[in-house]
């Protein structure tokens, strides 16, 4: 199959209403052409609300949708040169495999050797072929998944949108359609915008996450840099399980100048040293095979650390963590933004006082 | 302290099945009086003679049957019928499915139209066919005063042999349509909007949207409304009693009108036997001919 250009898309304060309820409150988005950008969020965050206003099935109440050079914001789906992937797969039921695959191309009015010849190679490609005359209901979930992808992918457009097509699928095929997806999409080259929920969907598959909440975006950056440097508390939060662990200074005993401050370490960065900076007691121990995951409380604050291997404490036991300087994460509380400040970090990790 | 339930397997199976039969009686005995009994009876008598007088009934055979063959009335009716179905069914499931469609989009109002399509159902019929009837009244009827606001002469739909069955068609279509669109209406409320959306992105516009989709979805419906509105066709009556009492000269009279008319105007109970045989045998054949042509090329879930 021959390899497509995939095309950037551009979303300039995009917004989107009903009624009182604003679902998008000003999105300023650029996908780059050929890579595969997540779109992540808790449910109700305007994920899907933004696939949708990109694949024109939304129209956006305000602000400009560009594919490539176009200005598509008022272009109908048709027009914009997009394939998508539904969370229910959207199969037609009263057509055959065959049928559902080249669907878009017979709208197209495509030739049917053309259409013959291209529905053998995405056949091949998905692995499809013993089942072409076959009805969609007498396909197991993850083929009926592969149709859906074979639907997509055959009519060769330059942007392809998927709407958490993974989430009706069991664990195991999840990840094996995962891979799939993602080399796929490696193959052909076109531009992937795929919204989820889940994480770890995200940081495996995408070149670039884009994590929204609440109808905005949180921080757009690259799978290793969203974890290693998170943009406000709430990507903080979001990415890593379990979550990073956020304290008020007033933990490590620093007065001083650091109250506008919260500490993010996360649970797997802790160690357990006798004359750590951070001082907890054991509230509970879970035993999770290769580490054990400590509930613990410093100075009112519930925070959790991850252990390696097998340890037991007693409820109440005083214990002392270290951490290393570059894995304190600092946020300001009332801008809930960011702050690099290596010098306060070292302070915290070293035990400032 | 409430005694444990012997387990099922040790109880006596000859309990269940007297229960279920006592369970079933009423309903049963209901249908053996009403349906099944004169249904045996009809088909019996129609082998009969009518009695009158003094002369009682005997066995006549297939008398009655040739009798039917030779008499015009029968064939008129039937004809008639056979327009009826043809001029009603196709233009009544169409009608139906334009309004389902149309009221099945988000429009202001929705509700209040919905209603409106639906009210010809709701009414009885005898209501209905006497609100047409002021409508074709020659002279001062609806239709007539709108024809004769653009200077056309008076019309006398209903007695005029001509038009008298298309003027009874007109006030079918408009009844059954509305119950027909609850069917489509219903129908399509099950199509997931993704299908749709899905056919949206691979380009295709609301005709061929349509066409490959909502259409060969709805087919299940199609069909059943299609059995139905035969099996309607072929029991119309209310209308005619008040329209046109199957006048004139016959030229708007329908089977069962027939039927009714030799049974209890004439009295010629047998011979209305075996019309009511031919009838039925006739609905059973069409009914079997739509599920068995129609049900190969039909997509259910």
């Amino acid at each position: 199959m021959s390899v497509q250009n995939g095309k950037a898309i551009r979303l300039s304060a995009v917004r989107k209403a009903w009624g009182e309820t604003e679902s998008l409150k000003g999105i300023d988005l650029e996908i780059p052409a050929g890579k595969f950008t997540a779109i992540l969020g808790p449910s109700g965050c305007g994920k899907s609300t933004t696939l949708r206003a990109i694949a024109g099935l939304e129209t956006v109440t305000a602000g400009t949708v560009h594919i490539g050079e176009d200005d598509v914001t008022m272009l109908p789906p048709a027009q914009r040169q997009l394939s998508m992937v539904f969370q229910n797969y959207a199969l037609f039921p009263h057509l055959s495999v065959a049928e559902n695959i080249v669907f878009g191309l017979r709208v197209e009015r495509l030739n049917k050797a053309e259409r013959d010849r291209r529905l053998a190679e995405v056949a091949e490609l998905l692995e499809l072929t013993p089942y072409l005359d076959r009805k969609p209901a007498a396909l197991s979930g993850g083929q009926q998944q592969r149709v859906a992808l074979g639907r997509a992918v055959i009519s060769r457009r330059p942007v392809c949108l998927m709407d958490e097509p993974l989430s009706n699928l069991d664990a195991r095929l999840r990840d094996e359609m995962r891979r799939e997806i993602r080399q796929l999409q490696r193959k052909l080259g076109f531009t992937m915008v795929y919204v989820t929920h889940d994480q770890i969907e995200a940081i495996t598959m995408a070149d670039q996450v884009v994590l929204m909440n609440a109808g905005r975006i949180e921080q757009v950056a690259s799978p290793q840099e969203l974890y290693s440097a998170p943009a406000t508390p709430f990507a903080a939060r979001f990415i890593g399980t379990p979550p990073m662990n956020l304290l008020p200074a007033g933990v490590f005993g620093a007065g001083q100048g650091a109250e506008h401050l919260q500490i993010g370490i996360r649970p797997e960065q802790l160690r357990i040293a006798a004359e750590g900076p951070l001082k907890a007691m054991v509230r509970n121990a879970e035993f999770l095979g290769a580490d054990t995951l400590v509930e613990l409380e410093a100075d009112g604050t519930r925070l959790l650390a991850k252990l390696q291997g097998n340890h037991s404490f007693a409820h109440g036991a005083p214990l002392s963590f270290s951490f290393e300087a570059e894995d304190v994460h600092l946020f300001d509380t009332s801008s809930q933004t960011r702050v690099d400040d290596a010098a306060r970090a070292a302070s915290f990790a070293r035990g400032a006082s | 302290m409430v005694p444990p339930r012997p387990p099922i397997k040790e109880r006596p199976m000859q309990r269940h099945w007297i229960h279920a039969w006592l369970l079933l009686t009423p309903a049963f005995v209901f249908l053996l009086a009403f349906t099944h009994i004169p249904a045996l009876t009809t088909l019996w008598q129609s082998f009969r003679t009518t009695p009158r007088g003094r002369r009682p009934s005997r066995w006549a055979g297939l008398e009655n049957y040739q009798e039917l063959i030779s008499d015009p009335i029968f064939w008129k009716v039937l004809g008639n019928n056979i327009w009826f179905a043809i001029g009603t069914i196709p233009t009544s499931i169409l009608i139906a499915l334009v309004m389902a469609l149309w009221v099945s989009e988000r429009l202001p109002g929705r509700g209040f139209v919905r209603m409106a399509y639906f009210t010809p159902t709701v009414l009885p019929m005898i209501a209905v066919a006497n609100i047409w009837l002021f409508f074709y009244t020659p002279g001062f009827g609806l239709f007539d005063q709108i024809t004769g606001f653009f200077g056309f002469g008076q019309s006398n739909v209903l007695g005029s042999p001509k038009t008298a069955l298309v003027g009874v068609m007109v006030v079918t279509i408009w009844k059954e349509a509305g119950f027909f669109m609850i069917f489509y209406l219903a129908a399509l409320q099950t199509i997931p909007p993704s299908l749709i959306e899905a056919a949206r992105i691979e380009g295709a516009g609301p005709w061929t949207i349509f066409r490959r989709v909502t259409f060969p979805l709805l087919m299940p419906t199609t069909l059943f409304i299609g059995v139905n509105a035969v099996v309607n066709a072929f029991r119309m009556i209310d209308h005619i009693f008040v329209l046109t009492g199957g006048g004139p000269d016959n030229a708007s009279s329908l089977l069962l009108y027939y039927i009714y008319e030799t049974a209890f105007r004439f009295w010629d109970t047998s011979y209305a036997a075996s019309l009511t045989v031919v009838l039925l045998a006739l609905l059973a054949l069409l009914a079997l001919g739509q599920f068995f042509f129609l049900d190969r090329k039909v997509h259910y879930k």
